[in-house]
């Protein structure tokens, strides 16, 4: 399988002293479902801000297609358009996306910075919009969304770039059910398509669903394991150590009971 | 039926205010405990109310003439309590201000207007309407019950006059206050009202609750009608001031004659040939600023008379709305906390003007429907014909021509005129009033305020003998107020019907560089977003916080807030560079021009430089 993103011992400290990652290694194909799941404060958001490259890493290499993601080649105008148009990134906060004035702004946005026409920026604005069924938002000032809205919308605004790569930040936070399932619906068909997709969440129920590669954070910010999906949901100790499960206790008639608990599926006893 | 000072005795006047007291503390009470800040407009409008209805003078040919009271309407509509202390205040601002009613006496004709007529009419329109909304029982009820209470409360003043012969006589047995009998005074007083003013209050309460009631059936029990309503309440109020001139025409025209008990020294002295002792004492007592509604001078009768009528309704709102103000004070412990309220309830309505501007721009009508560069277009030439003209007839073309298009568009007009007359009275009227005294425009004055004994010069200024308004100076604050109104009503003509976003992207057309028009779009937004931000961090407060808060807590609360936001800004800038970053933004912002003008748009900017030329040049 051909390797789209490549990272070679990559460290980051926030201020130079809040640890964030430290020395991961890891490689993501072209094609790939990967969700990267770990607690709250393992890196997460930062290991997919670095592969986006967003923040710079203190130490390590980025490879994107083969070719070094580094400070110097960012600066670049044809890397820029080969990396930012080949890689999209769909934050965690729909606010911090939309910024512009309305949707369908928002939609030519991306597009319009790597240098196509206003036309054909309109013609993909329409398409996706289609695809998401948001053209009745068109002209909607981004805040007078609902969060479902928001976040089909920032998706829309990823999708118009046309990107190989589809890095998402927990993706279905915050979202109602029949929104949740739209977007792994949505991931399904995108991943069909032959495009890469990257989860960050700490959603077991997520993840199983996704059913593909699985890198576990621990929380010291490493990665403990990369396997695929269902290998790692069963290695209950794993899940355990990097705090995603938690033993549960609670009374069997006279004999209390303790057994590791997870919240993904039915709880069953 | 307003006694004025010398008509009681002590021995009459004093248990009257101890009474009245009680009323008024128990009023006050259960006011404070009950009063919504949205009641406020309406006991604001009932006061004025009834001080109007008062002075609408109807005759009794043959010598006296009588009034309505209203204290009973605003009894069945927001509760005999509430009406005790409205009609109160009304009767204070009459005595005090107008000179109608005593100021011994006023604790007695409290008892009579504000406290009898009110609970009477409320307790014979109880009886007889029941729960019923419609039909004819809420209306049979009204008339009954207006008619009684204020025949009752005639009835009581009767009594207050005709007993003053029996406990208040001079060592020869003449009377010392009000002179005639229980026997005379009782039938004249109650006869007058009953026979005539009652039922004309009748009709008015009756009219009233047809119109509450079948608008609005949630009324009587206390539900919150919509601004529109109260509005059209305001309107109808100064409707009525408007027409109360008719109060002193129609009894001049058929010989009323001042009411019954209410006559001056130079009447009493004629009718009975001397003047009670007691009396003389006492009627000089308080000289109001505005005597008999300002009706006496013959020179100035009907205007004086609106004048007053005004002047007494816009005291009437006042005073209630000073009072609630002191009773909510009183509510709450911590004034300061309201103050931190306040500004939070400002945020909020920041954001909701927001959503309605958003909303009343994507309605359907005129301006909407154009360009938005072509209003742009239309707006710059018409401020320029606002600010360049120097007279005033164009000033008023322009407001006429704004008002039509707002009208076309459908476009708020309540929110409009009301930013425009608020920003035209301060930034206009106001900054411009003190330059039309001749003290800074030189000039004769045409209206003269004071007159010294002689002309003073100090440093640049000369003040002359004289001091006045000038023609040329009132010219001049009618300009700028003008100007001023004018430039307010077009701005906002075009904010509330263009999306802010097509107001943006229009400005690119005149070559305003995209990435400043990208740094607006977002300093807009995230207004938005941080105050929607601030508003529930204030709500998640309130759902901590138990009972009240002192004012120091308060504030430190804010101060921390104000902490907290701008850390939420700093990170949230960053958040949003590497969003940009990501999705292809490399330093130059391009932005989505907008699509090509219709036909209808060009004919309408060729209108638009048609009209503005026009405007400035001709």
């Amino acid at each position: 399988m051909e390797i789209a993103v490549r990272m070679e011992n990559v460290s980051y400290s926030y201020y130079g002293r809040i640890n964030a990652l430290s020395g991961v290694n890891m490689e993501i194909g072209r094609g790939e479902r990967l969700a990267v799941i770990g607690s709250n404060g393992s890196g997460k958001s930062t290991l997919l801000q670095v592969m986006d490259g967003l923040i710079r890493p203190d130490s390590g290499k980025l490879f994107y297609m083969g070719r070094e993601v580094s400070h110097e080649a960012l600066k670049e105008r044809e890397f820029q358009r080969f990396f930012r148009g080949g890689m999209g990134y769909v934050f965690q906060d729909s606010d911090v996306q939309l910024f512009c004035p309305t949707v369908l702004d928002e939609m030519v946005f991306g597009p319009m910075q790597l240098g196509l026409s206003e036309e054909e920026s309109l013609g993909r604005a329409r398409g996706v919009m289609a695809e998401l069924g948001i053209e009745g938002l068109k002209d909607r000032p981004s805040y007078m969304l609902s969060g479902g809205e928001k976040k089909r919308v920032a998706i829309g605004s990823v999708l118009v770039m046309e990107p190989e790569a589809l890095l998402l930040d927990e993706p279905t936070n915050g979202l109602d059910p029949k929104s949740q399932m739209f977007l792994i619906e949505l991931m399904f068909r995108l991943n069909e398509k032959g495009k890469t997709i990257v989860v960050a969440t700490h959603d077991l129920a997520l993840v199983d669903e996704l059913n593909g590669t699985v890198a576990v954070l621990s929380e010291e910010h490493k990665i403990e394991k990369i396997g695929p999906a269902d290998t790692v949901l069963s290695d209950q100790e794993l899940l355990l150590k990097v705090n995603l499960v938690h033993e549960h206790v609670h009374a069997h008639g006279e004999t209390m009971h303790r057994h590791l608990h997870s919240h993904y599926q039915f709880h069953k006893h | 039926m307003h006694i004025p000072d010398g008509y009681l005795s002590p021995q009459t006047f004093a248990p009257m205010y101890a009474v009245s007291a009680g009323f008024w503390a128990v009023g006050l009470k259960k006011l404070r405990r009950e009063l919504t800040v949205r009641q406020v407009p309406y006991l604001s409008m009932a006061a004025a109310f009834s001080f109007l209805i008062m002075m609408f003078n109807i005759p009794i040919p043959g010598g006296t003439s009588g009034h309505a009271v209203g204290g009973g309407i605003i009894a069945i509509l927001l509760g005999p309590w509430t009406a005790v202390i409205a009609v109160s205040v009304v009767l204070m601002i009459q005595a005090l201000v107008f000179g109608d009613g005593g100021i011994t006496s006023y604790g007695a004709n409290c008892f009579n207007m504000a406290i009898v007529a009110p609970f009477v009419t409320w307790f014979i329109f109880r009886a007889v309407a029941g729960d019923k909304k419609k039909g004819l029982r809420p209306l049979a009820g009204a008339f009954l019950s207006g008619w009684l209470g204020l025949s009752a409360a005639a009835a009581c003043a009767g009594v207050e006059f005709g007993i003053q012969p029996l406990i208040a006589h001079g060592p020869g047995g003449a009377p010392l206050y009000a002179p005639y009998p229980l026997s005379i005074a009782l039938p004249a007083m109650f006869l007058g009202h009953f026979l005539v003013f009652g039922p004309f209050e009748g009709v008015v309460t009756m009219l009233l609750v047809k119109y509450f009631y079948s608008t609005d059936a949630e009324f009587a029990a206390g539900a919150h009608t919509a601004g529109k309503r109260r509005w059209k309440l305001w309107l109808a109020l100064a409707a009525i001031a408007a027409l109360t001139p008719l109060g002193i025409i129609i009894p001049a025209k058929f010989g009323g004659g001042s009411a019954w008990g209410e006559w001056g020294a130079n009447t009493l002295k004629k009718v009975l040939g001397y003047v009670p002792a007691g009396f003389r004492g006492l009627h000089n007592l308080w000289n109001p600023p505005m005597p008999n509604y300002g009706a006496g001078a013959a020179s100035s009768g009907a205007g004086g008379y609106l004048a007053s009528g005004f002047t007494g309704a816009v005291l009437a709102v006042g005073l209630i709305y000073l009072l609630s103000r002191f009773l909510k004070k009183g509510r709450h412990k911590t004034s300061r906390l309201s103050y931190l309220d306040k500004g939070l309830s400002h945020i909020a309505k920041l954001t909701k003007s927001s959503y309605v501007q958003w909303e009343l721009s994507s309605r359907k009508g005129f301006l909407q429907e154009l360009d938005a560069r072509v209003k742009v277009v239309f707006t710059l030439l018409m401020l320029a014909a606002v600010n360049i003209r120097k007279d005033l007839p164009t000033e008023l073309v322009i407001a006429g021509f704004v008002f039509v298009l707002a009208l076309a568009s459908r476009a708020g007009l309540k929110l409009i005129y009301g930013r425009v007359a608020f920003i035209g009275f301060f930034f206009g009227f106001l900054v411009a009033m003190p330059s039309a005294l001749n003290i800074i425009t030189p000039g004769r004055p045409i209206f003269t305020l004071v007159t010294l004994h002689e002309a003073h010069t100090f440093w640049s200024y000369r003040i002359p003998k004289e001091i006045g308004i000038t023609s040329g100076g009132l010219f001049g604050v009618a300009m700028l107020t003008m100007r001023v109104a004018n430039s307010v009503s077009l701005a906002m003509l075009v904010l509330f019907t263009t999306p802010f976003t097509e107001i943006m992207r229009a400005l690119k057309a005149f070559r305003v560089p995209d990435s400043v028009l990208a740094v607006v779009n977002l300093t807009y937004k995230y207004i938005f977003i941080f105050a929607k931000t601030v508003e529930d961090m204030h709500l998640a407060k309130i759902s901590r916080t138990a009972g009240a808060v002192n004012g120091s807590e308060a504030r430190r609360w804010a101060a921390g807030r104000m902490g907290i936001i701008f850390k939420k800004t700093q990170v949230r800038c960053d958040e949003i560079f590497k969003a940009m970053l990501s999705r292809g933004f490399t330093g130059e912002i391009k932005l989505r021009g907008q699509g090509a003008m219709r036909k209808s748009d060009w004919l309408a900017l060729f209108a638009a430089c048609a009209a503005g030329i026009t405007l400035i040049f001709v």
